[in-house]
């Protein structure tokens, strides 16, 4: 090896970054200053169909407080070496850990992990970003604080922070989980802690109750992007409501979703079934329990008749809408006749209850995500293909039948191209919906690597040539989906990035917002 | 934890094949009791090639560490006690050949920074690929050679293979050493070793370009024991897991590849790792 780092960050010297390598191990301490392969491994599974190299760290560095980022960034100004935070770093699909590009430090904050308030009147959290999802359910149980938190799928190794960073999504009535955030503590480049909202008065008790402050609203802008490194970050929990009745409606044809979504929506905007709800496709129900070569030994995409055997053979429906009601048992009393009629209305559909699907492993965890319990039972989805390839294709649409039909057949036409299956759920917003696919594929075999990138690639540029654009993006394709956002978009978040971080420091690249360097427009 | 089966190094493995088989020579003189290692713990997936435990088993039983397998595919709760159990103590070492959804929440759970990964590769198998049998290795200090010597045993076996060498990051400017039995090219990514397959074809099936190959001369010796890749992948592990495998000079990026009978069995994809405290 020609130097004696992994990789070096772009533009850095080998003895610029041994300087700035000396400088974090006297802040963080030998062992918080990662420079081995051997444990930088760690930080390089990016599953994603791009090289692993094009995303090796040079270096982790894991500050155990403010003041030991705050003096972490100033090192990184004063060498200009880019950091790329992390909060619990499991950004499966997305890029994981590794930084969005080759010889950035990975800032990792999971040794800040304390639960630093639960308000159990008022509903609220206030957490570091190490704090696990397990973390946070753990403490409510231990105290007995009649409060459920909303979680994504990978549950009980993610955390509520990095999540909702990068807006992740739940299945709970508070399953846009940036929306159920109130204030935030952030390091800004120069080492400024900023609060935002009610934070940034002296004294005030209402930072984690009310969101806007005063002034222009700043929190959105720290989402998604490269502006500052949040040490603290406020979170509503839900109630524990007295009863809950999940419940799941089965669709038997892929055209179904048309109906499905047309009784769901009035449904979900009149909060009736109040929580994100789920309308999980056939593939994506039985790849988290089934592995394809078991079922199908051809080439390329499964066959829709294959994948109709499987429905019949497995019970399970081409479409699955999983739902929960939530509230005093009258008023899911009331509620449930509601949903009863508007799925009879509707003409199609089978409604279980959980009585009546028994002890069906999937029904109970969609049901344990719907009340923020840990389940990691999703993670199966990534023995259906092998191989160790992901990445999620997440394209937002109208909460509108006719809409998820069309991006339902975009998205089929496309990976049946590429010889990829249709892994696919809709999560039902107010009144969007995010389509999430799923584009498994086996990193072992380089055609399929190839095919895996150009597909995604097509799959972008396709979508957004008929105005549906992505609501999130792994790291190799940040720059590409910022062109499709346009370029005065692009050129203010760049202005912005400037004035805030003149030396680019913080995450070059993420969402396609560069200071200097990378894909200046 | 729940185990279908918990097997005490030595004992009944495949009809007591341990007594039968012995380590291959080019390892045996190297082999001796490691008293300061714990004796590791092997997490193996029913569909992992029986060959694997074997190998894995009988070496570490030759080198004096007992331990226990777990085969099945672990529980989250299996993993969750298996990482509590290699962070308690240093020196202590988890062998694992599982699907890649246990071998990712492995990667995730084990705590970054204290956990060092002496191996990592993937396998996988099945016949629509352009190669019927693939393997990606990390090549990491501890486990350098580690995909030559499969591509060694691939080649003997007459298989169908590809075998990916990826130092992490890429790899350095040193070129690997060319491997008797294979015809080596070099070009600016690395190097590409290729038994009964031309470069053109070769450069196909791994859908790479054939512009700035350059032949590479061979220079080293690898000798296949003719174990099989599984059983030697086995063993391998048990030497790295155990410090010993011979320690190796890191290497550009390369490529192994062979056409031969193009048998994927039963379409499988594991990983295989070796990680410690
Ligand atoms: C099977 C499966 C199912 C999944 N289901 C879901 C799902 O239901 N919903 C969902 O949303 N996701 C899902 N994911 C994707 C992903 O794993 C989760 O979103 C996960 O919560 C993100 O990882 P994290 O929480 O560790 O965040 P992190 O990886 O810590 O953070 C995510 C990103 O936010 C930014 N960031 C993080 N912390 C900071 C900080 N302190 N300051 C500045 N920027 C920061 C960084 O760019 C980082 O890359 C799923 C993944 C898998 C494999």
């Amino acid at each position: 090896m020609s130097s004696k780092y992994i990789a070096l960050p772009k533009g850095v010297s080998e003895k610029s970054f041994d300087a700035a390598i000396k400088e974090y191990r006297a802040i963080l301490g030998e062992a918080n200053v990662i420079v081995a392969e051997e444990l930088l491994v760690s930080y390089n599974k990016i599953m994603i169909p791009d090289e692993d190299e094009h995303h090796t760290p040079s270096a982790a560095i894991c500050p155990s407080s403010v003041e030991e980022v705050q003096r972490c960034l100033a090192v990184c100004n004063k060498y200009k070496v880019p950091v790329w935070p992390v909060s619990t770093g499991r950004n499966f699909g997305y890029g994981t850990t590794a930084p969005a590009n080759r010889g950035q430090v990975v800032m990792d904050l999971r040794r800040m992990n304390r639960i630093l308030e639960v308000d159990a009147e008022l509903c609220t959290c206030l957490l570091e970003p190490g704090v696990t999802y397990q973390q946070l359910y753990d403490y409510l149980q231990e105290h007995k604080i009649p409060l459920w938190l909303s979680c994504p799928a990978p549950s009980s190794i993610v955390g509520p922070v990095g999540n909702a960073l990068d807006r992740g999504v739940g299945y709970t009535p508070y399953g846009e989980h940036f929306l159920f955030s109130c204030g935030m503590e952030v390091v800004m480049p120069n080492g400024d802690i900023l609060r935002t909202g009610m934070g940034s008065l002296p004294g005030s008790n209402t930072a984690q109750v009310f969101k806007w402050g005063y002034g222009p609203y700043l929190d959105g802008i720290f989402t998604q992007s490269n502006y500052g490194v949040v040490t603290k970050m406020g979170f509503w929990l839900l109630p524990a409501p007295p009863a809950f009745k999940p419940f799941v409606i089965r669709y038997q044809d892929e055209a179904d979703i048309v109906q499905a979504v047309e009784t769901l929506r009035p449904l979900r905007i009149a909060n009736i079934v109040p929580n994100a709800v789920v309308i999980v496709h056939a593939l994506w129900e039985l790849g988290s329990m089934l592995k394809r070569a078991e079922h199908f030994d051809g080439t390329g995409t499964i066959p829709d008749s294959v994948v109709r055997r499987l429905v019949k053979e497995n019970n399970v429906g081409m479409w699955n809408v999983y739902c929960g009601l939530y509230g005093s048992p009258e008023q899911v009393e009331v509620n449930w006749k509601i949903v009863q009629g508007a799925v009879k209305a509707s003409g199609k559909g089978e409604l279980l209850t959980q009585e009546q699907v028994g002890d069906d492993p999937v029904f109970k965890y969609r049901a344990d995500l719907m009340q923020g319990k840990m389940n990691m039972r999703e993670m199966g989805l990534y023995n259906w293909r092998g191989g160790g390839g992901s990445c999620w294709f997440a394209p937002v649409s109208q909460a509108r039948g006719s809409e998820t039909l069309k991006q339902m057949a975009m998205a089929k036409t496309i990976l049946d191209k590429y010889g990829f299956d249709y892994v696919a759920e809709f999560i039902v917003g107010w009144r969007d919906m995010h389509h999430i696919v799923d584009l498994l594929f086996d990193r072992t075999d380089p055609q399929q690597m190839k095919a895996a990138k150009a597909c995604f690639g097509e799959l972008l540029e396709e979508f957004s040539k008929a105005g549906y654009g992505t609501y999130r993006v792994n790291t190799a394709f940040m720059d590409k989906v910022a062109d499709y956002y346009g370029p005065v978009k692009r050129d203010v978040n760049r202005k912005i990035k400037l004035a805030l971080d003149p030396n680019g420091i913080i995450a070059p690249g993420k969402s396609g917002i560069w200071a200097t360097g990378g894909k200046v427009i | 934890m729940t185990v279908s089966r918990r097997t005490l190094l030595g004992a009944a493995l495949s009809g007591g094949a341990v007594a039968a088989v012995g380590l291959p020579a080019a390892h045996a003189a190297t082999i001796g009791p490691n008293p300061p290692l714990e004796a590791p713990r092997l997490l193996v997936d029913p569909r992992a090639p029986r060959g694997f435990l074997d190998g894995a088993c009988i070496a570490l039983q030759t080198l004096g560490l007992g331990g226990i397998a777990v085969v099945e595919p672990p529980s989250d709760a299996a993993l969750t006690e298996s990482i509590a159990w290699l962070t308690a103590r240093r020196g202590r070492r988890i062998i694992a050949m599982v699907g890649d959804s246990q071998a990712i929440l492995m990667q995730q759970m084990a705590p970054a920074g204290r956990v060092r990964w002496l191996s990592l590769a993937q396998h996988g198998s099945s016949s629509e690929a352009a190669f019927a049998n693939r393997h990606r290795v990390t090549a990491l200090p501890a486990n350098r050679g580690l995909a030559r010597r499969l591509a060694v045993e691939l080649a003997a076996a007459g298989a169908d293979f590809a075998v990916f060498d990826q130092p992490l990051g890429g790899g350095g400017a040193t070129p690997g050493a060319a491997v008797p039995g294979f015809v080596s090219h070099r070009d600016a990514d690395g190097l590409l070793h290729l038994a009964g397959l031309s470069a053109a074809e070769g450069c196909t099936g791994l859908d790479r370009p054939t512009t700035g190959l350059a032949p590479y001369a061979s220079c080293a010796t690898t000798a296949a024991t003719g174990l099989g890749w599984e059983r030697a992948l086995g063993e391998a592990l048990a030497l790295i897991a155990a410090d010993r495998w011979p320690q190796q000079a890191a290497e550009a990026q390369q490529i192994f590849a062979g056409r031969g009978r193009g048998t994927a069995a039963a379409a499988v994809a594991l990983t295989s790792f070796v990680i410690a405290s």
